[in-house]
């Protein structure tokens, strides 16, 4: 059952007001799209590989037989194309409809999803053919095809040019609307762009002055470990930057699918803030192991870890007595009732409850690899992508689908296909992806290692990696299953559904008269940016160089 | 405009006791691990020095291989190359992958570099575990109390061979 008021009229896409118009649903449109065709290409990998690692099948992947080349293409299209695309068009959405106002420049809106599509084009060719044999994190001096390289700044100088757009949007609304709070879901959005603009920074530099000028030639040396600190500049706000959208559907949508308020609106502010200063400043702790990087370095990030995780511990609270609310107001009893009493058979609300669940999980192993010195038990093993498959794969893109269900019928105004299938899409995805990432962790602890073919010849099993590569199999196995219904439902929603959505868009148009405007003084905050990453990076950053001698790597082709 | 009054952050009560409590929570995880880390030795790699990984040849890597220091400590070195751990010379191959025998409870500092690209390194079951990044020497040190047969494996992707880029320490000989 849905909270919110069935709207009336006939063309139900009740916006609040302003333009039901065709150009910002084709705008928005075209970015989920591309990004979930991105998500389904890239996803479809990911099951074959689980197959090819089990010991008792090590079948060959279809098609893209070449192991590393599969991983690669899973890695990029699903961490970085369909999560820059889905991100992009829902801040759009989130940023018009919750201010009532087009973008500041559609032009440059469109300038900037041609660049990030020719980039995806790019990218997606070398992938293919196999000239970028590198995975997602491409560590130098492994080169792919420049056009890798340049496909990939397209998508993120194109994603720049979208935060500019929100950035000049919020600005007219900020004009229009002195001493007014910005609504949660807008603040949640432009701190998530400030993040995002400044962390990718690292890996421009990292593309345009090692990478792009080694795989062109034009220099013959670089040095690996300086690319890999640029590149985690950029590596653990990534995961932010995924993260703030699905906490910005679960923050100001899901108490309007509720009707009821959030908890806490200003707490919530106060998370998203922590979030934005203080992801970039721990990315250390993705190298922990290395050799050029400080130990006190890596005690400094990992104690800043554990700060940035106060946010999520505090969101937790947020969520869920904004959940208990709801579930009262439905009429539930005792202390735990209201657990029973939410919408479990609403794909949206599913997708977003299980997506929480699996979250939690996701949050716990996060602490446990920042932990400075446990890591050692953990760094490159398949704990780690048991970890981040109930992060990026299970709370991100569980909430994500849990959008989709909602903002794919608006968009395209019609129904969506199937509540039963889009229920079971939900259900398995969150079972397969329990098994999966549970059997990995697994399996790391007892040493397997993460990004390897297990299943070539010849090649070294422990016997003790056997059980939990195999569940893993069986939960890739499920996870494939979801993913067929999931294309059903996106086929059929596009071209097979005929009657018009009835339900609104979750979207608060004002910020509550308590939320505080301390939180949107963004100078202050970008001073606090500047200071923490100058601070906790500028000396890893002169450590790895090597000023006396330069740089000693040549690059290897990996095709 | 009249500027209206600001409002003041109130928080719930139980909210405050979370909060206050999820911070101690957070403090103790961190405190336990500067514990581990400074009472119980167990840390990752500081910063080593740089090498140049094209003249390894010239380094202290001349002679790779498993050195007695007395005392029951050794040291390991060990250059990592497409798609192998170069131990030295006389180390048994079996089943397709070398063998390194190492005593009980022996303190083994490893000294390795990578020759090409970026690989890793870790021991199944023991405290060790180093990215070997090119251009820098990794060391670390762990001590090997427990006998058995354990897998030494590249955990860091480095090419086409990267799956068969491993060996297996047997300690005690068991």
């Amino acid at each position: 059952m849905q909270a919110v008021q069935p709207s009336q009229g006939k063309f139900t896409i009740e916006f609040p007001a302003l333009s039901a118009i065709k150009p910002e649903r084709w705008l928005v449109g075209i970015h989920i799209i591309l990004a979930m065709i991105a998500v389904v290409v890239g996803g479809l990998l990911g099951p074959f590989q689980t197959f090819r690692r089990a010991p008792t099948l090590t079948w060959e992947i279809p098609i893209f037989s070449y192991y590393y080349q599969a991983l690669s293409l899973h890695g990029v299209l699903n961490g970085l194309v369909f999560t820059t695309f889905f991100i992009v068009g829902f801040s759009y959405f989130v940023t018009q409809r919750s201010l009532q106002r087009k973008l500041a420049s559609i032009p440059l809106a469109w300038v900037a999803t041609g660049m990030m599509t020719v980039g995806l084009l790019m990218a997606g060719w070398a992938l293919l053919a196999g000239e970028a044999n590198v995975l997602y994190t491409f560590y130098a001096p492994m080169i792919a095809h420049p056009l890798f390289y340049l496909g990939l700044t397209l998508v993120v100088v194109g994603s720049w040019l979208a935060g500019l757009n929100i950035f000049l949007t919020y600005i007219q609304w900020k004009r229009e609307h002195v001493g007014q709070a910005v609504p949660l879901a807008v603040y949640a959005t432009i701190c998530n762009f400030v993040m995002w603009i400044t962390c990718t920074l690292g890996v421009a530099v990292e593309i345009l002055f090692f990478l792009l000028p080694l795989s062109l030639g034009w220099v013959a040396t670089t040095d690996p470990q300086v690319t890999r600190i640029l590149f985690w500049f950029m590596g653990h706000p990534l995961v932010y930057f995924w993260l703030i959208p699905a906490y910005t559907s679960w923050y100001a949508m899901m108490p309007k699918q509720n009707g009821v308020k959030i908890f806490s609106d200003n707490l919530g502010r106060l998370a998203f803030l922590m979030i934005m200063l203080f992801s970039i400043p721990i990315g250390v702790h993705h190298l922990f192991a290395d050799p050029g990087v400080s130990e006190l370095a890596k005690v400094m990030h990992s104690l800043l870890t554990f700060v940035v995780a106060i946010p999520s511990f505090l969101t937790i609270f947020n969520l869920a007595a904004t959940l208990e609310q709801a579930g009262k107001k439905r009429g539930s009893s005792g202390r735990l009732g209201w657990i029973a009493k939410q919408q479990w058979d609403n794909p949206v609300m599913a997708a977003q409850l299980t997506g929480m669940m699996i979250f939690l999980v996701g949050g716990i192993t996060g602490i446990m690899n920042a932990s400075f010195n446990l890591n050692i038990a953990l760094h490159n093993t398949s704990w780690i992508p048991g970890h981040f498959h109930t992060t990026l794969g299970g709370g991100v893109f569980l909430t994500y689908m849990g959008i989709l269900y909602w903002l794919m019928p608006i968009l395209r105004g019609r129904k969506l296909f199937s509540k039963e299938i889009a229920l079971a899409q939900v259900y398995t995805w969150f079972i397969g992806i329990a098994l999966f990432g549970m059997s990995m962790a697994r399996a790391g602890l007892e040493g397997a290692p993460r990004r390897t073919d297990l299943g070539a010849a010849g090649v070294y099993i422990s016997p003790a990696w056997g059980l939990y590569l195999n569940l893993a199999a069986i939960g890739g196995f499920i996870l494939l299953v979801s993913l067929i219904l999931l294309i059903v439902n996106l086929v059929g929603t596009l071209w097979f559904s005929k009657s018009e959505p009835n339900e609104p868009a979750p979207i608060d148009v004002a910020a509550p008269s308590d939320s505080l405007l301390i939180f949107e003084r963004w100078g202050l905050w970008l001073i606090a940016i500047v200071v923490l990453n100058v601070v906790m990076w500028g000396p890893v950053l002169i450590q790895g160089l090597n000023f006396s001698a330069g740089f000693w790597s040549t690059g290897f082709q990996m095709r | 405009m009249a500027q209206q009054p600001q409002p003041k952050l109130e928080i719930d009560k139980y909210e405050r006791t979370y909060l206050i409590l999820a911070v101690a929570m957070v403090g103790i995880f961190f405190a336990a691990i500067l514990a581990g880390a400074f009472a119980f030795n167990v840390r990752p790699p500081d910063a080593a020095e740089f090498v140049n990984p094209l003249t390894l040849g010239q380094t202290e890597f001349t002679q790779l291989g498993l050195f007695d220091r007395g005392n029951n400590n050794y040291d390991l070195y060990s250059i990592a190359q497409m798609w192998q751990f170069n131990l030295g010379p006389g180390v048994p191959v079996e089943a397709g992958h070398q063998v390194l025998d190492i005593p009980l409870n022996a303190r083994v500092t490893f000294h390795v570099a990578s020759r090409d690209v970026n690989h890793g390194l870790f021991v199944q079951y023991h405290n060790i575990n180093l990215q070997l990044v090119p251009g820098h020497v990794a060391r670390q040190s762990v001590i090997f109390d427990r006998p058995g047969t354990f897998w030494v494996v590249c955990h860091e992707y480095c090419g086409r061979g990267h799956h068969n880029m491993g060996f297996m320490i047997r300690v005690g000989n068991a």
